[in-house]
């Protein structure tokens, strides 16, 4: 202190302190002030106020860093992380220098020169990362402090999927996925049914299923598809023998009456008046919607031979949804009927080109809203005949059906079903343009594409976990 | 992919202040945990938080549980619900995804609303709007921090009120835990084609649904709790003071009478966001000093006196010094015991 300060200092203290002083005295004082004693103890109450204010003011800052919330944008374990780490981000001024410490084994580090996190989360969970600092103008310049920095690295959200397998001994079990190849009409038919990951998590059954049947003789090939719905307990036997049954009414129909339908379609091809369009609808209304009645029938007649042994079921407890087409090849082309109730979707698909989708699928707002076979009204509507249809197509690079396991994830929406562009993005897809790098070799040489068809239903989609089924024709 | 967009709307008033709010940060951080490890909800759960005092903010926008990090709650002054509902509307509006041709949109939001008091602004435009259009394009479960909410205004949002018995820690884990199995099987439920909104069975202990034909029981007080707003002299900083309303027997005249008390429960830092969700139009109520029982020391610098009371009527700390300088009005002044009863201005709560 210099010595007008050390004056100022003792004589507003004696002031505080309520100690009057004389002329006399004030002589007396500016000695007092300059003796040596007094200068000594003048420097050190002036260092001791000084680190008093700096100690203060260093414990409010610290106060504020440790206060203030910190916490690292989440990692995901198994994948890389990067990050740039700035105090200026989070509003931390009065820090001179720093570095962080992450927990040793997690695999992530620092760079002090570039300021960048980086590394790749080995494990997850919430971890303590550690921010070792000092601040701008502390009084022990080799003093650091620390503060804990929450980071949270979350699971692998594919990694939380179980795969538990169904019961082999449960009622109607049946396995979890399957797969079959056929040649038919000059064609291959490769079919993959998967169960959803939902129901591989819970150790539950697959509710989709397929048949197939070709009879070279008369040269009819019959594809089904059927999704049980998965609020129905026996829903997996429903789709089940939906497609059975389907199947079996084809091959009941007598050789002769496919030989009628043959000269029925060859005269409508031919002519395309209201005499042969009459006959050909006579036959699909009379003869071709048998089948899903006949099925749907057969399913009634189940649920009551159950019940009659004493089981407590119901018609609903075998709901499925059912899309199916009856082939065949011409001279001039192929003729397709198809009927579906439900949703998913099937298409004749010619790369490139366009697409016609058989049948629209009966979806809702919200899930659940479809309809399915087991639903009596079905039959009973007009709206019955607009789920049956009938085309004749030049050629076709696919005929496709698909449970709604494949069209929900691919397809999103039923107007999209209608759009070519999606339709090239699946085969594309399908194809090998995927970020799997699976591909389905479509080569008529192939004997795997079946095979390849049930790998490539392991595709990832969040929030698309059903059944997964496919038919393919090509 | 779907979104299941789910909305906390969490009243942050000062009488949540200590255990409550304390307890829904620590319920929020499990509910974000355990639905991390469940890959139905990790999927397609996404999140939003809302809160309201005298005012509302979006304390978390809505994003999927992989991003989130769970926040500090601010605490502020009032129970606007008002203004809670027309913001929670507003995120509404901004985030759904309505379903077209080319993309699903949304499934159905799920919102949760907290609340432990009694609303302190006219709520009826608000509710008029949510009938009109959220009700039936949302399901919203209102829950009653303790039994002072006004349960009449709940049951007029929604037909899900639950009563929450909210007086100790493990009534909050095992509630928390049911806001987490609900949250769960709804997810799971719109990957398996159903409603997409689940309520798990709560533990009829700690959660109690109300019947809607039923009418709640008035409240006995507007609050359970009384709250000052305080100011440390020293590092300025604002804090509450929290007490408990009860009544405790009196002589009145030779006769046993039952007088409502304040008991002290604690006294809590709160940071400067507090003015910012406070209601500045709202009034407040007055209590007597004598009614008051306890007094705490200084939340921020530990001075011994928290409740010391200005000219101006706002309180702040007092230590030692001889002089204090009110941090509110900047009076300054030299203090001793007050004799008799004063009447102080609590919070809106």
């Amino acid at each position: 202190m210099e010595r007008q300060q050390r004056r100022l200092y003792i004589t507003q203290l004696l002031k505080q302190r309520s100690v009057d002083i004389t002329e006399k005295q004030s002589a007396l004082l500016d000695a007092y002030i300059d003796s040596e004693e007094v200068i000594e103890q003048c420097r050190l109450i002036s260092v001791t106020t000084e680190n008093l204010i700096m100690n203060l003011q260093e414990n409010i800052a610290l106060n504020n860093i440790r206060e203030k919330l910190l916490q690292l944008p989440n990692g995901t374990v198994d994948k890389p992380y990067a990050q740039v780490f700035s105090l200026s981000q989070y509003g931390l001024e009065k820090i001179a220098s720093f570095t962080l410490q992450f927990p040793e084994s997690l695999g992530i580090t620092y760079d002090q020169q570039t300021g960048q996190i980086s590394g790749t989360p080995l494990d997850q969970g919430e971890f303590r990362v550690k921010l070792i600092f000092k601040l701008t103008n502390q009084s022990d310049p080799e003093k650091t402090h620390e503060k804990e920095i929450s980071f949270v690295v979350n699971p692998d959200p594919k990694k939380l999927w179980k795969n538990i397998p169904s019961p082999a001994d449960g009622i109607f079990w049946k396995p979890d996925e399957v797969k079959d190849a056929a040649e038919m009409l000059g064609h291959k038919l490769a079919v993959a049914s998967k169960r959803g990951r939902s129901h591989a998590h819970e150790g539950i059954y697959r509710d989709d299923d397929f048949e197939h049947y070709f009879d070279a003789q008369t040269g009819y090939a019959v594809i089904a598809v059927a999704d049980g719905a998965g609020s129905a307990k026996y829903s997996r036997k429903g789709s089940q023998l939906a497609c059975e049954g389907v199947v079996n009414f084809f091959k009941n129909i007598p050789a002769d009456e496919y030989k009628q339908l043959d000269d029925v379609i060859t005269a409508y091809h031919a002519h395309k008046d209201e005499a042969s369009k009459n006959a050909l609808n006579e036959f699909l209304t009379q003869r071709f919607s048998k089948a899903p009645f006949e099925v749907h029938q057969q399913l009634v007649n189940y649920t009551a031979e159950l019940a009659a042994n004493g089981d407590e079921v119901k018609l609903k407890d075998f709901s499925t949804t059912l899309l199916f087409v009856l082939l065949r090849r011409f001279e001039f082309g192929y003729s397709v009927m198809s009927f579906s109730v439900g949703d998913g979707g099937m298409g004749i698909y010619r790369r490139n080109e366009d697409v016609t989708l058989l049948g629209t699928p009966d979806g809702g707002e919200f899930a659940g809203q479809t309809r399915f076979l087991t639903m009596p009204e079905i039959f009973a509507d007009t709206s019955f005949y607009k789920r049956i249809g009938f085309r004749i197509v030049q050629d076709f690079t696919a005929i496709v059906l698909m449970s709604d396991g494949i069209t929900d994830p691919k397809f999103q929406t039923d107007a999209n079903l209608t759009r070519i562009e999606k339709w090239d993005e699946l085969w594309d897809d399908l194809c090998g343009k995927n970020n799997d790098g699976v591909t389905v070799n479509f080569s008529t040489e192939n004997e795997n594409t079946a095979t390849e068809l049930l790998n490539w239903m392991d595709f990832w989609s969040p929030g698309n976990h059903d059944d997964r089924t496919i038919a393919i024709l090509y | 992919m779907r979104r299941l967009p789910i909305y906390f709307l969490i009243d942050i008033s000062e009488s949540m202040i200590g255990e409550p709010i304390q307890m829904v940060e620590e319920g929020l951080a499990m509910i974000i945990k355990a639905l991390k490890e469940d890959p139905y909800a990790l999927e397609t759960v996404h999140i939003s938080i809302v809160v309201f005092a005298g005012q509302a903010r979006t304390l978390v926008p809505l994003q999927e549980i992989i991003t989130f990090y769970p926040p500090r709650f601010p605490i502020g002054g009032g129970t606007s619900l008002g203004n809670g509902l027309g913001h929670l509307m507003y995120e509404l509006r901004k985030n759904t995804i309505q379903t077209t041709a080319e993309q699903k949109g949304d499934w159905k939001p799920i919102v949760f609303l907290f609340t432990d008091g009694v609303p302190t602004d006219d709520t009826q435009v608000a509710i008029a709007e949510w009938k009109k259009n959220w009700a039936s394009k949302s399901s919203m479960v209102a829950v009653s921090f303790g039994e002072e909410a006004d349960l009449e205004v709940l049951q007029k949002l929604t037909e899900n009120v639950f009563m929450f018995k909210n007086t100790s820690v493990n009534q909050y884990k095992s509630f928390f835990k049911w806001v987490t199995a609900s949250i769960k099987s709804s997810s799971m439920s719109v990957e398996t084609g159903g409603t997409g909104f689940e309520l798990t069975k709560p533990d009829e202990s700690v959660i109690s649904k109300l019947d809607p034909r039923e009418m709640p029981p008035k409240p006995r007080f507007d609050h359970n709790f009384t709250v000052f707003t305080g100011k440390c002299q020293h590092s300025q900083k604002p804090y509450l003071i929290k007490y408990r309303r009860t009544t405790q027997p009196t002589m009145v005249g030779g006769m046993e009478m039952n007088s409502l008390v304040y008991r002290l429960v604690g006294a809590y830092l709160v940071d400067s966001s507090y003015f910012d969700y406070c209601d500045e139009t709202g009034g407040a109520n007055k209590v007597g000093t004598d009614e008051l029982q306890g007094a705490p020391t200084c939340p921020s610098c530990g001075n011994q006196y928290g409740l010391s009371i200005c000219q101006c009527g706002k309180i702040h700390c007092c230590g030692n010094e001889e002089i204090s300088t009110c941090p509110w009005c900047g009076n300054k002044g030299r203090y001793g015991f007050g004799e008799g009863r004063m009447d102080i201005n609590s919070a809106q709560g």
